[in-house]
């Protein structure tokens, strides 16, 4: 292994099983799930009425700068939650190689804020215009002057979580924002593994945040046939009718092997590789088993490793059952009749989509499997992104 | 026959207010021409930002079908995207002998597709105070939802394109365009590619992104004389102007290149990026962010400060911005500054955002396949404080060899490009 290496030395999570890493993982060991009704809005008439609420959140208790608060996004804020706990997790506290340290995040679908940025702009409908009359944007300007603090037209960009975790860590080095999709938080941490292997940055925080529970997602993806209507997420299950809308952060702390033994960190997994490829099918997560099997073919290559060397599998399970049937089928091409045990967990906490491949990644950090796992994810862009992660025992600590 | 690591450029597309496409925008560069106008596709009066550089003259772009492209047909950023990506694929003789699509990579920067939040805002006044499924349900478009996002653009290239690699969109403000051509070239000296489709698109000449902005008064508001009012580093500057657009290229392996006897119109030698952890709008007086996707461009291309010809500015002509990217260029060029022609293409065509970094990088190749290099517009008395060798009134004809372009963008990611002359 060339010291340059990248391995993981700490994981930070807030998820609606917990507010910490920590908390997180006590729920997951005690198998309690955190799917339940919506309580985020009125969902009492919709047909999906389950989701995966993070709670008892105070922003202006855990971040930093109490006045940032309110110019971040939902997502924004669990990212900054998330980035805290990594850091602590690695004991990594101030970095004196933090003006080169990455920083690739993948935020989620609300983070243009379209609750509050639809309000101001549907002031501007006409009092007497007809059903679906677009706004008059001519009055946009007289509206949103006096309504909107002018930091708020900010919060739409979708750079604004990489931008507060970069503020609040002070993390100054290369970096990403990536384009929210249930694939894009692997697609952080593949770029934060290169970064650090190729010597871009010393180290790097990857991983993403979502928070996708409000009436317009859950509409837009109902709609679109992803969500359950008996609000049970079953991946791979035979009733399986659709996922469940979750709500999470997951950021992870990942640095070159020589970096982490010289300050004595703990040595909890490598990257050994990543992959991606895209299906060219319709709107959605790729039905084609072709685009997870050239994935994860991909990373195993980079990885230097065989489809026998893998001893655990954890899919995306989204529990779209036509999802599910292509996972499934990619994963029996891959292992033949040979396919390691699997986890697949979203009944417990949901889909938390941009964040989905960081904390599927976290939660295998802190329960490793006996050898090499495969992780993949699938984003609705089309995306499949394929990681290949090797635990490291208690021992790794230098 | 060629490094395997080694990135060439075989294929350069664009749309900008300029033009409908890379020569002509190129030529309208170099003429001096200036696209900020009153805007036209929409009544700005009762707005304190009554100015921008719209696109006006489009090319048709043909090749996706119409279940694909119906939905997006009038998501102004994709047709842009769509356009710029073909004369990109045709210009590297893509079209004619189409390459193993498995080694094909999507490298795209784009932001949310705001013009048609004023379509789910109308609909959002329905059931906002009522959200029940009977209000809302009548409302739902299903294709609203991918219309609003920024992977909107990459999965229908991709679709368009038929790339089957990696694909990925970056979504970075300003800074977007930049970031994806320096993804692609890391997509292919990592050997996750041969070839890589790569660039960014945007268009935000709109009544939301004009009130947000002027809102932070970021905005020029010289509404009077549009065409003087983007005016990079000159003391009279107040703002930037808003501009919509596309720009891509096709990167290649120089062995895949070489293998196919594509040309060579450049190389994309290097790239660094950066954040400025300072502020969400302001940008570090010192310019320390840019300086540092500067050093890191430079040392990522393996080449010295002096081996640098010309500055592709970012130059938004907003006070700040020309200000503190004059600095990071003093710091990071040091002695070699007076040797150094800068140039910002804002002047005469605005700022295209996510498209921006890709656009310029474009003109910067133009610039060296041509050894001209393009004035900045309107630049009549330079801010003292912005004290470059600054190309002002007319194109300056030098040798070039080698050319840096800048990207800094709001939420403090910067990102910097080093690029080549190629082989003509």
């Amino acid at each position: 292994m060339s010291d340059r290496a990248p391995v993981i030395t700490g994981v930070g999570m807030i998820t609606p099983l917990g507010n910490d890493r920590e908390a997180t993982l006590a729920s997951l060991a005690a198998g309690d799930s955190a799917v339940g009704p919506i309580e985020r809005f009125d969902a009492s008439t919709f047909p999906w009425p389950a989701g995966a609420e993070v709670r008892g959140f105070a922003p202006r208790k855990v971040l930093p700068d109490r006045k940032a608060v309110k110019l971040m996004s939902p997502p924004a804020r669990l990212a900054v939650a998330a980035a805290l706990d990594a850091r602590r997790h690695a004991g990594d506290e101030a970095p004196a190689d933090a003006d080169d340290g990455g920083l690739f995040v993948a935020a989620g679908y609300e983070t243009i804020d379209l609750d509050s940025v639809l309000r101001m702009m549907a002031a501007c409908q006409p009092p007497d215009a007809a059903e679906g009359h677009p706004i008059d944007v001519t009055r946009l300007w007289a509206e949103a002057r006096y309504r909107m603090n002018p930091l708020n037209a900010l919060k739409i960009l979708p750079n604004m979580a990489l931008a507060h975790v970069s503020i609040a860590l002070g993390l100054r080095g290369a970096n990403s924002s990536i384009g929210p999709h249930g694939a894009a938080g692997l697609q952080a941490l593949a770029d934060a593994g290169r970064a650090v292997s190729l010597g871009e940055a010393p180290f790097a925080l990857a991983g993403g945040a979502d928070s996708p529970i409000n009436v317009f997602m859950v509409s837009y993806f109902g709609a679109e046939g992803l969500l359950s209507r008996r609000g049970v997420c079953e991946p791979f299950g035979p009733d399986a009718d659709g996922t469940v809308p979750g709500e999470a952060a997951a950021m992870v702390w990942i640095e070159g092997e020589e970096r982490a033994r010289a300050r004595g960190a703990a040595l909890l997994a490598r990257l050994r590789g990543c992959g991606q490829a895209h299906g060219s099918g319709g709107y959605g997560p790729p039905r084609e088993p072709d685009v997870y099997l050239d994935a994860a073919r991909r990373a195993l290559a980079e990885a230097g490793l065989e489809t026998g060397d893998v001893r655990r599998w954890v899919p995306d399970g989204w529990g779209v059952p036509a999802v599910d049937r292509a996972e499934a089928l990619a994963a029996d091409r891959l292992f033949g009749d040979r396919v390691p045990p699997r986890r697949a967990d979203k009944d417990r906490y949901g889909h938390a989509f941009a964040a989905a491949g960081a904390l599927e990644v976290a939660i295998s950090v802190a329960d490793p499997a006996a050898g090499p796992e495969l992780i993949w994810s699938a984003g609705v862009d089309g995306t499949v992104a394929a990681l290949v992660l090797e635990p490291l025992d208690a021992g790794g600590r230098a | 026959m060629g490094d395997e690591r080694r990135v060439a450029v075989t294929g350069m597309g664009a749309v900008t207010p300029l033009g409908p496409d890379l020569p002509t925008s190129w030529r309208r560069l170099l003429e001096g021409r200036v696209a900020v106008d009153r805007i036209a596709a929409w009544d700005p009066a009762r707005f304190p930002v009554q100015i921008a550089a719209e696109v006006r003259e489009e090319r048709e772009a043909d090749g996706l079908d119409e279940a694909s492209i119906g939905p997006h047909r009038h998501d102004r950023r994709i047709r842009f995207a769509l356009q710029a990506a073909d004369e990109a694929w045709r210009s590297a003789g893509l079209d004619l002998l189409p390459p193993d699509p498995t080694r094909v990579g999507l490298s795209v920067g784009a932001e949310a597709g705001r013009k048609l939040l004023q379509k789910v805002a109308g609909d959002y006044g329905r059931w906002r105070d009522e959200p029940t499924l009977e209000a809302v349900v009548p409302h739902i478009d299903p294709h609203d939802y991918p219309r609003l996002q920024p992977w909107a653009p990459t999965r229908l290239l991709a679709r368009r394109f038929g790339i089957l690699g990696p694909a990925r969109t970056s979504s970075t403000a300003c800074t977007s365009g930049a970031q994806a051509l320096g993804r692609g070239l890391q997509m292919i000296r990592r050997g996750d590619a041969d070839v890589v489709l790569a660039g960014g698109t945007d268009a935000l000449v709109e009544a939301f992104m004009v009130t947000g902005f002027a809102l932070i008064s970021a905005l020029s508001e010289r509404n009077d004389d549009p065409r003087r009012a983007s005016r990079p580093f000159d003391l009279d500057r107040d703002g930037f102007v808003l501009a919509e657009g596309a720009g891509f290229a096709v990167l290649e392996s120089e062995a895949h290149a070489r293998a196919r006897g594509a040309r060579i119109q450049g190389w994309l030698a290097g790239y660094g990026s950066s954040l400025n952890a300072y502020r969400i709008t302001d940008s570090p007086p010192d310019g320390s962010g840019a300086y540092q996707a500067m050093r890191d461009a430079l040392g990522d291309a393996g080449v010295s400060p002096t081996e640098v010809d010309h500055v592709n500015a970012h130059g938004t002509s907003t006070v700040m911005n020309d200000l503190s990217e004059t600095r990071a260029i003093h710091r990071a060029f040091g002695d070699h500054v007076p040797h150094l022609p800068v140039s910002s293409n804002k002047g005469q065509m605005g700022h295209l955002v996510a498209a921006a970094g890709a656009v310029e990088a474009l003109f910067g190749w133009c610039t060296l396949r041509d050894g001209v290099v393009p004035a900045t517009a309107n630049l009549d008395q330079p801010d003292p404080g912005c004290d470059l060798d600054h190309v002002r009134g007319a194109p300056r004809e030098v040798d070039l060899r080698r050319a840096i372009s800048n990207s800094f963008g709001f939420g403090g990611s910067n990102a910097s490009l080093v690029l080549e002359r190629g082989d003509g």
